[in-house]
């Protein structure tokens, strides 16, 4: 019945839309995540089809589609959706005032280092909560596969920030 | 994660950017704009274009197919802002163009007759067609196919000087090349159309104008 999809989709979007809003703000512009949150609720709605029947199915596959957006939007497509002009204007989304601690940059950019996918892989399991087979779900690759990168990515951070991993 | 964080777990979970405040205001904004997503302006994609032979597809790739057809044809109201338009070109270099515009169906009464929504309504379906590229699943060769086969003894599409579509007394020479390729892009397209609506909420019902028009020639 496509009225319990659809009924379906706003749950789920209402489940997930703070969480989509943080993941978005994290890989970009904060002044951008509105608009990249918006498409990824446009997408959402046109691929109604698509919309996994588990409530965990749903949220992973909301986060495939904000990835996708995000990608579009490293490749230069930038589209402005009226409908996030009213997030701009909360306060909880404006630029945090205070820098990140040295520690947090010096990692950062180390797995700004790492490849895409590993990057990625890290950044879902350690600042978005995934366990590495949803971390793997929403990149679109097998678990197995999320699994040896994880593994190697762990290895590269550990030789890249030594010093600062030793007990 | 199930293991035990070490050292660097802790200093990768610290790293991560702050997460957002959230407020019964961001709640409720977010809501709503999932809600509005729904309905929000798609934006245009420009019609793609198809050709009828290699020869002339740098001419078409290079945008002056549409050029022509936007500045040549004289298209009805409804056509003027389509929910699929499908630029082409016949075999004899004729440029043009087919576009449809669909409307949901409010009622059908005993007779058959379609009572069409108000056509300044935008449709879902409507908009999901101006969204997607469905002009690359028109099987234009798989049609003609079809056209070649059909009984012309009697009548068949032909493409008149005046650059309408027009069913016509059989002559003795039967439909031409361009006649042929006309009725099947129109057939293609339909085709199209039908195969979304089934697909489009589990089975869509609507209703359609469509037209195609070519460049004038002189008879």
């Amino acid at each position: 019945m496509i009225g319990d999809r659809k009924r379906a989709l706003r749950s789920a979007l209402e489940a997930s839309s703070v969480d989509l809003l943080s993941y978005l703000r994290r890989r970009t512009d904060s002044d951008d995540a509105p608009d990249l949150l918006g498409e990824t609720f446009v997408v959402a709605w046109r691929r109604l089809d698509d919309l996994p029947e588990e409530p965990m199915g749903a949220r992973m596959w909301l986060f495939g589609i904000a990835r996708g957006v995000l990608l579009n939007h490293a490749r230069g497509v930038h589209r402005r959706w009226a409908l996030a002009d009213r997030l701009r204007g909360h306060a909880a989304l404006t630029s945090t005032t205070a820098p990140p601690a040295d520690e947090h940059l010096e990692v950062r950019d180390a797995i700004s280092r790492l490849e895409p996918d590993m990057a990625e892989l890290i950044r879902l399991v350690h600042w978005d909560g995934f366990r590495i087979t949803d971390a793997a779900q929403v990149m679109g690759i097998p678990a197995s596969t999320a699994r040896s990168r994880y593994q190697r990515a762990k290895e590269l951070l550990r030789l890249a920030l030594d010093p600062a991993v030793a007990p | 994660m199930t293991h035990t964080p070490d050292h660097l777990d802790v200093l990768l979970a610290d790293s991560a950017p702050a997460e957002t405040s959230v407020s019964p205001a961001l709640r409720h904004d977010l809501a709503l704009m999932a809600i509005e997503a729904r309905s929000a302006p798609r934006p245009r994609r420009r019609p793609l274009r198809v050709v009828a032979t290699a020869g002339i597809a740098a001419l078409l790739v290079s945008g002056a197919g549409t050029a022509v057809a936007a500045s040549v044809f004289d298209w009805a109201p409804w056509a003027q802002d389509p929910d699929l338009a499908y630029p082409f070109v016949l075999p004899s270099g004729r440029a043009c163009e087919a576009r449809v515009a669909v409307y949901d169906i409010e009622s059908v009464d005993s007779d058959g007759a379609v009572t069409r929504f108000d056509p300044a309504n935008d449709s879902d379906f409507a908009r999901h067609l101006r969204d997607s590229d469905l002009i690359d699943q028109a099987d234009v060769d798989a049609s003609i196919t079809e056209v070649r086969q059909r009984d012309t003894s009697i009548s068949y599409v032909a493409v008149l000087p005046g650059g309408y579509l027009e069913d016509v007394h059989a002559t003795a020479s039967g439909p031409t090349e361009d006649d042929v390729y006309a009725a099947a892009v129109s057939n293609a397209v339909r085709d199209v159309l039908n195969a979304e609506a089934a697909m489009f909420e589990g089975g869509h019902d609507y209703t359609a104008d469509e037209s195609i028009l070519c460049e004038t020639v002189t008879p």
